[in-house]
């Protein structure tokens, strides 16, 4: 194994030019011929029926092609695997934008005419659409890792403490709102399909594709080299990516769905909005004594989807007296999804916020209040740590940071109309490595021997084809100029997401494995013996080797369940608070980061950035707000739905900590799409309350709530 | 316009290009009523006008005004003609499954009982609480500016800023006093003696491309700090730009000091009438009056 000249170095994007200049293909963007296209028509209520729809007007239009409604579309299995329902299966309405009809015509703009003359009667029932009211109902999880989760006794505990916090944090509905919104091209011969359509998992999106148009999955092919961002929203698959099959069936053409943005609101999942009671305890010496985390959250009707804000509790802080609880409620809105740092983002915005809230009682520096608590094990199942460099973040982040010039006291350095404050909080995701498969193929010209890597693994706009190429130039002896990637489509070997942090420590792992593999078949070929061993591009030369592939399954190592495998970060806020408008600046902030080994410190800062920006977000800009009278969100652009500005960001610097952990995987690769944002907005918040004095308990912190 | 069709809330079946007509200019005003002041013409882009160096000059105000507004690639592309026709932000008026009165009369207004975070505390009633989306507006009103329009039979007239925008009275569909068939030629700046003493204070949700929550245009003539003539106009608080007349009142002859300030805004803000969901506006308000005023006496446009 050879893995250090290329990997770990900070090589530009081997996709960047394309990128740039336009070339790179995203969904929609294949020069297809004779295409069609598809708009969704969306309920106007949030429960109840569907009684009739007058398409007299649309269907006469000029270049409507089709209209599909439950009443004419063919039958599909609706549990085949995509998120969401909506598949214009029956007459029920479950939620506010509910798409009830599909127009498809010969352009866009005649689509989305002819669907406006769509006349939609309804019968509508009282929906679940207030959070406030129905929260009241929340009941205990069907799934079992969101049962309770207790160890020694809490309230007893919690009673006899001398320092204690209880209080309730709240986050609101977020969107996911990747740049390129979810799109499809669906193209049939005979009785297979091709979807061209932005997939984080590629296998799932067509296993479920497969299992809802009641196929084969290899009657399916999903193609999704590049991807416009999804942040979990491309991850599970949702209705869009089959209704332009149906489509494109019905028509007897290929067909283009995409998205509106508005439309993206209420059709590809959500952040849900979670109440967080914490209760926290400690001695008077700061050592913590009890921790409950209890949760209450909304599902869908009739589907269940809870993100585990008490992850975090679960493993931070060294406590005896611990329980981590989960109530849900249906609402009548889309299922919420995964979304970037599941619960682990929300989740330490309330942990972290209460940490904070303990320390300011017990006096103690945040950070000291930490590393008293730090755990020699993993508190909630006693397995030792494979790595756990949450310490040394704390510590190197404090001296980068300068946190000796913060005052322990709220409101006391100021500049102009200005209050400065600074915060920490920190964060952590699982470290874990999937199966994944993948072919090399080296061929020979001449004296240059080239390689290809093809898995369908998949590129979100992270750097997936980079790190690829740089594992195999490592593990060919190659340099990178000379190694092409294939990714993201289900005809190519299959391989694990790139969901929940995975992606980096499967691929570069199997990619490792096969650049061995192969190597070690052409020794074998060879029959020779070398003192040296020889590079796989070596040997292709002293060989004569005109062309040779391999493929290689890989699998997590066997014992890296007995350990716990985490990456953890300490995140530090400084921000400015406007004394008369209540705006406020993120000055500066900086994430430390042990993550294992990086595979690209470019494309890796890029990943910890990109969560911090969206961290920033959640702190301060983003909601998702309800009519609870209608069910409708009513911030449905980028102009309602404030994602943060170039404006908002101020100085953002990254450090990783140099950790070797190769428990969870040969390579160390603990993976950092996840954690950049988990602690963001907790570090904020709580520099808030250091700059102004003021607690706020519940995001975004927008200006109003600051006065 | 074009956002509008996209969101099936404006349905024009016949579309007019003025893009050719020579109204881009920005020069001095050598005649008339507002001799001495600059006109802006109306197809004149807003980011030209912003950057414009007598409007830096003597009407820093506007500069800074429009600068606050939208994002720099929308400037580059917007009109000034355009950017006083632009249409309120109101959620229920751009989502038409919602019900409207200014987007569909009858229909009820949504945001009145509805989320009305964002929406009026001044001359609202129940048929319409929209504000009015404009910096540039807001600056204008402040300014005194006038609008120069003319009919298809060729016939002028000039229209004072505070009359070209509309309450919602009983007619919330009509956010101007245009008449059908009538075209901004162009807005005319009268000479004050502000540029000193001037400010213009945006509060809003992110720094950048956001509607204000409550904005605050202030214009100031000092004269050994007493207070010689002020003009203070809001954004972000009703369904034109608002004249806070009461806190200019209380202002004249008074010295400029931010107690003063703080007095002169409670006069305002003291008429208002929150919704449900921006009681916070009040206290915004008064705040963001008395730092405006502060800024203006200042002359601190950081």
């Amino acid at each position: 194994m050879i893995l250090n000249k290329v990997t770990g170095t900070p090589v530009n994007r081997i996709d960047g030019l394309l990128k740039v200049t336009g070339k790179a293909t995203y969904a929609t963007d294949y020069p297809i011929a004779n295409l069609a296209y598809g708009y969704l028509v969306k309920s106007t209520i949030a429960a109840g029926k569907i009684l009739s729809f007058d398409l007299s007007k649309a269907e006469q239009q000029t270049g409507v092609l089709s209209i599909l409604t439950h009443l004419n579309i063919a039958k599909l299995n609706e549990n085949g695997g995509l998120r969401g329902g909506a598949l214009l299966q029956s007459a029920n309405i479950d939620f506010f934008g509910q798409h009830v009809a599909l127009v498809i015509a010969e352009s866009f703009e005649q689509a989305r005419a002819a669907a406006r003359l769509i006349t939609v009667t309804y019968q509508e029932s009282p929906g679940k659409i207030d959070f406030e009211k129905v929260k009241k109902q929340a009941v205990p999880s069907k799934e079992r890792d969101k049962a309770d989760l207790i160890r020694g006794d809490v309230d007893t505990a919690f009673a006899n403490a001398a320092f204690k916090v209880d209080e309730v944090y709240e986050t609101p509905i977020e969107h996911h709102q990747p740049l390129e919104p979810h799109s499809t091209i669906a193209i049939w011969e005979g009785e297979h399909v091709t979807l061209y359509n932005g997939s984080q998992i590629i296998n799932a999106a067509q296993n479920a594709a497969a299992a809802t148009l009641n196929l084969k999955p290899e009657q399916v092919r999903i193609v999704s080299p590049h991807i416009g961002g999804g942040f979990g929203s491309k991850g599970g698959q949702w209705a869009n990516i089959v209704l332009a099959a149906v489509a494109a069936k019905k028509v007897g053409r290929p067909v283009h769905l995409a998205l509106t943005r508005q439309q993206m609101f209420n059709s590809v999942g959500l952040r849900q909005r979670n109440e967080q009671h914490l209760r926290l305890a400690a001695d008077k010496d700061g050592k913590l004594l009890a921790l409950a985390h209890e949760t209450v959250t909304h599902g869908a009707i009739n589907n269940e989807f809870i993100e585990p804000c008490g992850d975090c509790s679960k493993i931070m802080y060294d406590v005896p007296n611990s329980l981590i609880s989960y109530r849900i409620t249906p609402m009548n809105l889309i299922i919420p999804t995964y979304t970037r740092g599941p619960g682990k983002s929300t989740g330490s915005f309330a942990l972290e916020s209460a940490i904070d809230e303990l320390a300011h009682k017990l006096k103690i520096d945040p950070i000291e209040f930490r590393l008293r608590n730090e755990p020699l094990k993993d508190p909630s199942n006693g397995k030792p740590w494979s790595s756990r460099r949450l310490v040394d973040c704390l510590k190197e982040g404090a001296k980068a940071f300068g946190w000796e010039k913060r005052n322990a006291v709220p409101g006391q350095i100021a500049e102009g109309n200005y209050l400065i404050g600074y915060g920490v909080a920190c964060g952590t995701y699982p470290a874990r490595q999937q199966g994944s498969s993948a072919i090399v193929k080296l061929t020979k010209k001449g004296k240059k021997v080239e390689a290809v890597i093809e898995l369908a693994a998949a590129d979100l706009g992270t750097g997936t084809h980079t790190i690829v190429a740089q594992t195999a130039a490592d593990g060919l002896g190659l340099p990178i100029s000379q190694i092409q990637v294939l990714l993201g489509d289900s005809n190519l070997p299959p391989a694990a997401g790139s969901v929940g942090s995975v992606g980096a420590a499967s691929y570069a792992n199997v990619v490792n494995d096969g650049c061995i593999k192969i190597t070690n078949e052409l020794l074998t070929k060879s029959g020779k013996q070398f003192f040296v061993r020889p590079t796989a591009a070596e040997l292709m030369i002293s060989e004569n080797t005109d062309s040779y592939q391999t493929r290689v399954d890989a699998k997590p190592p066997e014992n890296a369940g007995q350990y716990s495998s985490h990456s953890f970060n300490a995140n530090f806020a400084e921000v400015w608070v406007n004394r008369s408008t209540g705006m406020v600046k993120v000055k500066r902030f900086l994430a430390v980061t042990a993550a294992g080994k990086i595979l690209n410190p470019k494309t890796a800062r890029s990943q910890i950035i990109g969560g911090n920006v969206w961290g920033i977000g959640m702190a301060l800009t983003e909601e998702s707000v309800i009519d609870p009278r209608y069910g409708n969100f009513i911030t449905r652009s980028f102009a309602d739905y404030h994602v943060p500005s170039n404006l908002d960001i101020g100085r953002l610097d990254s450090i990783f900590i140099n950790e070797e952990d190769t428990i969870p995987n040969k390579l160390g690769v603990k993976g950092i799409g996840e954690v950049g944002i988990v602690g963001v907005a907790g570090a904020i918040a709580n520099a808030i309350y250091n700059a102004t004095g003021k607690r706020v308990r519940s995001l975004p912190i927008t200006p109003d709530k600051l006065l | 316009m074009l956002d509008l069709m996209k969101e099936d809330v404006e349905r024009p079946t016949e579309l007019v290009d003025l893009s050719r007509l020579k109204l881009a200019e920005i020069a001095e005003i050598k005649t008339g009523a507002n001799k001495g002041g600059l006109s802006l013409g109306s197809l004149g882009k807003n980011s030209e006008a912003a950057n414009h160096k007598l409007v830096r000059q003597r009407y820093p105000l506007l500069a800074q005004a429009i600068l606050a507004g939208a994002s720099a690639q929308i400037r580059n592309m917007a009109t000034n003609g355009g950017n006083l026709m632009q249409r309120t932000r109101c959620p229920y008026f751009y989502d038409v499954a919602m019900p409207c009165n200014k987007r569909e009369p009858g229909t009820g207004c949504g945001a009145y009982e509805g989320i009305n975070r964002m929406h009026a505390i001044f001359g609202w009633n129940k048929d319409c609480v929209a504000v009015y989306p404009s910096d540039m507006a807001v600056a204008l009103a402040a300014l005194d500016a006038v609008v120069n329009v003319q009919l298809v039979d060729g016939k002028q007239r000039a229209i004072p800023f505070t009359d070209f925008h509309r309450l919602p009275g009983k007619e919330p569909e009509k956010d101007t006093n245009l008449l059908h068939g009538e075209l901004i030629t162009s807005i005319e700046l009268p000479s004050n003696n502000f540029a000193s003493h001037s400010y213009y204070l945006k509060v809003r949700d992110r720094a950048s491309y956001a509607f204000a929550l409550v904005s605050v245009a202030v214009g100031l003539e000092l004269s050994d700090n007493r207070i010689k003539n002020v003009r203070i106009a809001m954004g972000g608080v009703a369904h034109k730009p608002w004249r806070a007349l009461d806190s200019e009142k209380f202002l004249i002859g008074k010295e400029a000091t931010e107690a003063n300030f703080i007095l002169a805004a409670s006069e305002e803000m003291v008429m208002a009438k929150p919704l449900e969901h921006n009681k916070f506006k009040v206290e915004l308000g008064k705040r963001a009056i008395a730092r405006a005023l502060l800024m203006a006496m200042n002359h601190d446009t950081k």
